[in-house]
Formats: structure tokens, sequence, C-alpha cells
């Protein structure tokens, strides 16, 4: 079973999305999750460049047996709740779904939508799907070599 | 066409090569080389001020003698301030305006010459008859091949005819390029030393004829794949 547990809270005028999308079958699963908040989603982004699971609201990656990977996005959309109650508490919500059909379980049925919800989880392929944004990421951030500043000091360029 | 010149190892003459391209293929030169830039600096706005949005590609070209370059900014803060996430979108909108433009990455293999690379529809690769700058040039190689774009030829510079020829066909073979060999010479070093390309320093050495095949090669690639993306038959 994928199992999505997610929290959100409300940080001037920002709401930051955390989730622990948790595997417990014995096989990777690829999963997809989406934001349901309605407003744009703020990927988190390694060193000025964004994370490359995401991709607009939808979050793409490959979930290994008995392993949980976290999540997280922000956004400056407010959650269902008003944001009155939800400023001072994180909110919880817990979603899971089994074999590959999408089902979506909640604590208590008052509570509203999660901020992310699971699309789809199917097997992982033995091929490992490697985007170029995934190569991108991967690389060094890019830095300026230490000698241009003796360089920069000595004034010769 | 957008093509980058890369090859990993820093010196080894990717700003030549790329100032060289640019003047026979008629293309904007963009100094992507963010914190040490090598091609001549200009008098307007910069990379990094294009990287930074403050002003827009078209804007910071300049014709520095006979070529069209967009010059990149002297200072760490500017370097800094650029976002790489929107190089792509620069090169593509000179790509659009002049036709051609040639990227000349900096050294390393960092996230900006993976962007850069992934920016390109073909790339040059230039190294120098010596261990580490082939073994940097052959990482170069499979980043270009992991980001999909093709390379047109290997460029072994500094190299000398006869002795290089037969180190230029394992290149070849290991590489899988066509490989030529830019044989150490005054008149690229006199053209270097003035910032110019040697067709406009001395236009009857013979680096003008091999820097002038050398674009031919990086044209051809580019047509196969355009027939590629677009098989149909004119």
């Amino acid at each position: 079973m994928v199992e999505v547990e997610t929290a959100y809270e409300r940080r001037t005028g920002v709401t930051l999305v955390r989730a622990t999308v948790t595997n417990t079958r014995t096989t990777p699963q690829f999963v997809r999750l989406r934001s349901t908040l309605d407003g744009p989603t703020w990927p988190p982004s390694r060193s000025r460049v964004g994370a490359p699971e995401w991709n607009g609201d939808t979050w793409e990656g490959v979930v290994e047996p008995g392993q949980c990977r976290g999540v997280g996005f922000a956004t400056p959309a407010t959650p269902a709740r008003t944001a009155a109650d939800s400023a001072s508490e994180p909110r919880s919500e817990r979603g899971s779904v089994s074999g590959s059909e999408v089902e979506s379980r909640f604590e208590s049925e008052s509570e509203p939508k999660p901020p992310l919800e699971l699309v789809t989880v199917e097997r992982a392929s033995a091929e490992s799907r490697t985007t170029t944004r995934e190569v991108l990421a991967d690389l060094d951030d890019w830095s300026p070599p230490t000698d241009v500043f003796s360089r920069s000091r000595s004034g010769s360029r | 066409m957008i093509l980058a010149v890369s090859g990993g190892k820093g010196g080894v003459g990717k700003s030549t090569v790329s100032l060289n391209l640019a003047r026979e293929l008629d293309a904007v030169v963009v100094d992507a080389d963010l914190a040490t830039p090598d091609l001549p600096s200009g008098r307007g706005p910069d990379l990094h001020d294009v990287l930074a949005g403050r002003a827009t590609p078209t804007d910071a070209v300049e014709r520095i003698g006979s070529v069209l370059v967009l010059p990149c900014g002297r200072t760490l803060a500017g370097a800094r301030a650029s976002d790489l996430a929107t190089l792509r979108r620069t090169v593509e909108t000179l790509d659009r305006q002049y036709g051609r433009v040639v990227v000349d990455c900096p050294a390393g293999l960092a996230r900006d010459v993976g962007v850069q690379l992934h920016s390109a529809d073909v790339a040059v690769l230039v190294t120098m008859p010596e261990r580490a700058a082939l073994l940097d040039a052959y990482r170069t190689r499979h980043l270009a091949h992991e980001v999909g774009t093709p390379i047109a030829s290997v460029v072994l510079n500094r190299g000398t005819r006869p002795q290089h020829e037969a180190l230029a066909e394992r290149v070849e073979e290991t590489f899988g390029t066509p490989t030529t060999i830019l044989e150490r010479r005054a008149a690229v070093a006199a053209a270097n030393a003035r910032g110019k390309p040697v067709r406009d320093v001395e236009p009857d050495s013979p680096a003008v004829d091999v820097l002038s095949t050398l674009a031919r090669s990086v044209e051809r690639c580019d047509r196969r794949r355009l027939e590629r993306a677009d098989p149909t038959p004119e």
C-alpha cells in the first residue's frame, strides 16, 4: 500500500505543504501526486533549479519498497479550510491507495480535501526513467572557480 | 541553430573556437562563461543583465569587430545574480532573431554547462592532445548525450601534424565523432591576443581553412538534425 500523509501550515500569506509518501509494498512504486489547491504550485528548488519531480502541480517519483519520501511545496493559495483556524496549528490528513485503484480516506469526514492527493500508483518499471530534468538537477551547482578571486583582486581582467 | 562549444577543461581554447566559428557561421556568439568570461567585453548591457532580467537579449548584443557578441559581465555579483533558468529562453530568442547562435560554455561539468548543452541543437567539443583534457571532453560527450545534444565535431586544439594524427583517429573512434586538428599557429595566437577571429587578422592562414571546414561540418550536422525532425522531402 502507498500512503500519503500531508500537513500544511500558513505563514505570511504562503501555504507550506509537506507530505510523506510511504511504500509498504515489496516492489518499487511509481507515484503521482497532485496539488488540490487552487493556485500556483511553487516547487522546492535545489540551488536555483526546480526539483525535477515537480511538473506544474504534479509530483512524480519512485518510492522504494519499505521506504518513504518527503514531498513539499509552497503556494499562495489558501486551503479549503479558512485561514483563521489553520494559521495557529498545522493540519494533518492521511490518504492511502491500495493497488492501482485510487481511493482516499480521511480521518474525519468533515475534514477538507488534503492539499496533496494521490493520483496514480503503479509498479515502477525496470528501466529507470531518467529525464533531462533529472540529469540537470543531479549536476553540481555551478559556482565561480576560486581563482577568479585572485584574478579580480589583481585587476588583470 | 544553437551551437554549444564545450569541452570540460579550462584553457583548451573554447573561446577561440567559439569566436572563430561565429565568424565562419555568421552567428551571434554568447559568452556564457558567467564567472570567468573570455570573449571581449562590450560597452552596453551584458549577459548578467539579461539573465537577471534587466535587459533583453537583443539589447545586449553588440558588434565587436566583425562578430556580433553577447558579452558577459565581469563582476562576481553579476554572476551570482544570474538566473540560469532563463538562459535557454535567452539563446532561443537570439536564435529566432539572428538564425545562428554560438554559445561559448564555461569549463567544468556543473549545471551551467548542462543547461547550456541542453539549450543547444548541436555541440562542438574542444580539447587538447593531453590526457586530462581528453578525459574531460569524454565526460562532456557523455553529458551531451544524456541531455540529447548531438556532437558535430571534436576539435583537437594545439595539436601538430603529423604526430597527433594517430591520436585524432583514436579520438574519432572513441567519440564516434569527426575530429579536427587545429594546429598551434602564430596567426591564431596573434588573432586571439587582439580578440579577433583569425580570418580578420590573417585570412591566408591555414587555420582559417580548418575553421571554415569545421563550420561546414557543424552545418551538416544541423541539417541532419532538421531532416530527422522533419523527414518529408522538399
